[in-house]
């Protein structure tokens, strides 16, 4: 049932029109900012949603007009109206051409939008994450759900990142395919996508330890919460479990233990930094995914 | 014994006129019971803690219908009891469902009956499809676990499967899907049971979209019988066995215990007895023996299956 053209002959309206379907943005604010293309709007600072949306439209406007984004935002829709064969995400629908041709274009693409990302205001940290998103998706749409067992090591949470890509990206078609059968309406749409966020926001997180842990340390093989909020916490219950068992042993002066200590103190930052970004991440998304 | 889940109607009154309710007190003829003011609902919270639950799930009628929702949910939040709410949708929004999340409430369990606004209609006596969809968005914008309840009846079983997609786009955690067992208003409404057939078509329809609905669960709550339906023809569906008298009571608005919400019979009232003084009635034994057809004692499937519902016997 899922996956029959999505978005197709203009099922998405434009991005303020379905920022006003979702009751996101007041019609006269729309108009306001349609007309005269400024970031002035008379939403309420107290509404979250009003907040949310303002806060879309300051971040997202000025990539509305940027080749290089919208060359990323073609490639994600790509990967969007890409369905399952008869809902199995491990029947790839692409042959290798394909698969090889979407991999470079995301690639230059992301290479394009670093050599950019100062002047459109997108962290580079950005990039590389909803690249790497972009890349698991595809990687599921070709090959299915791999587990990466081969001689080498595997990235020490990929089991984990790969348990969350098939999820996001059947929700993703789910939405998708409800709004073409009429189900639910444009501001459900948005607020749905939207709620997709603490699945998104645990993949970033656990595709942050991948990209910084080391292979030879004791974070290597730490099976991780499924819940963003939960990810720092249990790091910091980790290490004090962790070190407390190395200075019981009377290891606190070696090489060791200074660089797990290193280790922990890197990892926590590149979270929080994260962490930090996510409400950047969260409206990227949903440029990507309606405007 | 095992640890005990509660589920705990706070008030009789409701704000639908579903047509296959099973409140017990919406039976012809039967009173309704009185509503525990949020004083005595502090002392069933006593009660409640000393029988060490593994959660309460709030519910009614209606139990957004109280105003003082929150500060329930508080009580027991503050006795360590974990707390959900069992809800028709139509009063939750994006704040309340803040309050309630804020207040304590982990959970909520929300009833999508159809995903047609007529059948919706037809079975509730409301227009509220609109209401139930704001509902579930709200309860995953507010941070809390969504579960969504589906009742498969003769009216809507061809539904099943697009609830399970609704579920999933609303990034549900789980779907408990419930067969129609007559039991208060339900009574005047046998009609609504599903046939063998249309049971099938439901279950199927929902384990299908069950399959492609990857990181949600998607659960038979109400038991089905291995004999009248091969649980391996539904892969997408976990299947559990009535745990009533067991490890689930229902505690009336005013805190009588009964070993399920479809029972009539008062074990005894939990402000004036303990937990463990009530579940050792005979009464519940009883109900617990009587569960089983001759042929199931010689199922091996009857593990699993535990002889099916009581209430369809």
């Amino acid at each position: 049932m899922k996956n029959k053209g999505r978005f197709k002959n203009g099922l998405v309206p434009s991005g303020l029109g379905i920022m006003v379907a979702a009751g996101l943005l007041p019609v006269n604010a729309a108009r306001a900012l349609d007309r005269e293309n400024t970031q002035t709007g008379t939403v309420n600072d107290m509404d979250p949603d009003a907040a949310i949306s303002r806060s879309i439209f300051t971040r997202t406007s000025v990539l509305w007009s940027n080749p290089q984004w919208q060359e990323f935002k073609r490639l994600w829709r790509k990967l969007d109206s890409i369905g399952p064969a008869d809902g199995d995400y491990s029947a790839s629908r692409l042959d290798y051409e394909q698969i090889d041709k979407i991999r470079i274009e995301l690639d230059n693409s992301q290479a394009e939008l670093m050599l950019i990302s100062d002047e459109i205001g997108i962290d580079s940290l950005d990039i590389r994450l909803l690249h790497r998103l972009a890349t698991d998706r595809l990687t599921l749409l070709s090959y299915g759900s791999v587990i990466p067992l081969t001689r080498m090591m595997p990235p020490p949470v990929s089991d984990q990142t790969d348990f969350l890509v098939p999820q996001i990206e059947a929700r993703i078609d789910t939405v998708a395919f409800l709004r073409e059968e009429g189900l639910i309406s444009s501001g459900e749409m948005v607020t749905a996508f939207r709620n997709l966020r603490s699945l998104v926001d645990t993949y970033f997180l656990l595709e942050t330890i991948n990209y910084g842990t080391r292979y030879t340390d004791a974070l290597w093989s730490i099976e991780w919460p499924l819940d963003a909020d939960r990810i720092l916490p249990y790091l910091d219950s980790t290490r004090i479990a962790i070190l407390d068992d190395m200075r019981d042993l009377g290891e606190e002066n070696g090489e060791q233990y200074a660089g797990l200590l290193e280790e922990f103190e890197n990892m926590e930052q590149s979270i929080t930094q994260v962490r930090e970004r996510l409400p950047a991440l969260h409206d990227l998304l949903l440029d990507l995914e309606l405007f | 014994m095992i640890r005990p889940l509660f589920v705990f109607e706070v008030t009789p009154r409701c704000n639908l006129a579903c047509t296959y309710c099973y409140n017990v007190w919406k039976k012809n003829g039967e009173p309704s019971p009185r509503e525990l003011p949020l004083n005595e609902i502090g002392n069933l919270a006593d009660s409640i803690q000393a029988a060490h639950p593994i959660s309460v799930t709030l519910t009614g009628g209606e139990p957004l219908l109280r105003d003082d929702l929150c500060s329930i949910v508080r009580l027991f939040q503050k006795r360590g009891i974990l707390v959900g709410i069992a809800t028709n949708g139509m009063l939750l929004d994006r704040n309340t469902a803040g309050s309630l999340k804020e207040a304590g409430a982990g959970w909520f369990e929300v009833s999508v009956t159809s995903v047609s606004e007529e059948r919706y209609s037809d079975l509730t006596g409301t227009d509220g499809f609109a209401a139930v969809k704001q509902a579930m968005l709200a309860v995953v914008s507010s941070g809390a676990r969504l579960t969504v309840s589906h009742i498969i009846t003769s009216r809507n079983y061809g539904d099943s499967g697009w609830v399970i997609d609704l579920a999933y786009a609303f990034s549900a955690d789980a779907v408990a899907l419930n067969r129609f067992v007559p039991g208060g208003t339900g009574l005047a409404n046998r009609h609504l049971l599903p046939t063998l057939l249309q049971l099938d078509s439901g279950l199927k329809s929902a384990s299908e979209r069950s399959l492609m609905s990857p990181g949600m669960t998607v659960y038979a709550a109400l038991p089905v019988e291995d004999c009248l339906l091969q649980h391996s023809d539904y892969t997408g569906i976990s299947f559990g066995s009535c745990i009533c008298g067991a490890g689930k009571w229902a505690i009336s608005p005013a805190g009588d215990l009964r070993v399920c919400e479809q029972s009539p019979h008062i074990l005894g009232n939990l402000l004036e007895s303990s937990f463990e003084e009530l579940y050792r009635s005979p009464f519940v034994e009883e109900f617990r023996s009587n569960n089983r057809s001759p042929d199931c004692m010689s199922c091996s499937s009857a593990g699993v299956c535990g002889g099916g519902c009581r209430f369809l016997r």
